[in-house]
């Protein structure tokens, strides 16, 4: 399964922690189907979301979100990358 | 020295650690907002005003202006930019190092009342302060 890192802008923030939890739990309810939500990170001082994805296609992505969360942290950039363990290079790996 | 949480002797040598904290300083240099942690003995749900302890922060700046207890029962709390909910148990996780902030607020094991966006554009700052949270060592029990 091709593995993806999704950047999103973020345009607005949630109002409470209900909304933000509501909306991140609908995106994980979504996100376990082809396309699997595996972590982020947020960057406060880039104003960006960065998250890992395993699915079959960029498309297979872009059906989990909504039209609202696409306005709230538009996607910058869907990179299909190569997950690379440090720990491989450690001696005896 | 250690202080059992929550106490006056928490939040006094919690005050000082922010002010002499270079790193704090510099990491929320920008924040602005009052802060009253509400520290409840059992669950959010079955929590009642009267066993309610309260701990005031006035964070301003990357300095603490002012920071107060207030037992349960002891009226007088400032009305905050922002009240953090939690029980006595889970805030002591969080200082512990056992629970993640982040990982907290997501499950609503830290209620958060006020500008929830204001707070994840400074999730840095939030972060920061609960390293030096850490750093006032616990009594326990």
């Amino acid at each position: 399964m091709p593995r993806y890192l999704v950047t999103h802008r973020i345009a607005a923030m949630p109002d409470n922690q209900d909304e933000w939890i509501r909306d991140w739990g609908g995106l994980r309810q979504r996100a376990q189907g082809d396309a699997r939500w595996l972590a982020s990170w947020y960057s406060a001082e880039a104003n960006r979301l960065y998250c890992e994805w395993d699915a079959p296609s960029r498309e297979a992505i872009a059906v989990c979100f909504t039209p609202v969360e696409r306005e709230m942290a538009p996607i910058v950039s869907v990179e299909e990358v190569v997950h690379v363990d440090p720990a491989w290079l450690d001696p005896g790996s | 020295m250690a202080h059992a949480f929550p106490s006056a002797g928490w939040v006094e040598a919690l005050v000082a650690v922010l002010n002499e904290d270079e790193r704090y300083a510099q990491v929320a240099r920008a924040w602005e907002g009052d802060i009253v942690f509400e520290v409840s003995p059992q669950g959010a749900a079955e929590k009642d005003g009267a066993t309610i302890d309260r701990i005031y922060l006035d964070l301003w700046h990357g300095k603490c202006r002012r920071g107060a207890f207030y037992p349960a029962g002891t009226p007088g709390a400032p009305s905050p930019a922002f009240t953090m909910v939690a029980t006595r148990g889970n805030l002591v996780r969080i200082l512990s190092g056992e629970l993640d902030p982040m990982q907290a607020m997501l499950t609503r094991k830290l209620q958060v009342h006020g500008n929830m966006g204001y707070v994840l554009r400074n999730v840095p700052v939030v972060l920061d302060f609960v390293r030096c949270c850490r750093r006032v060592e616990l009594a326990v029990g």
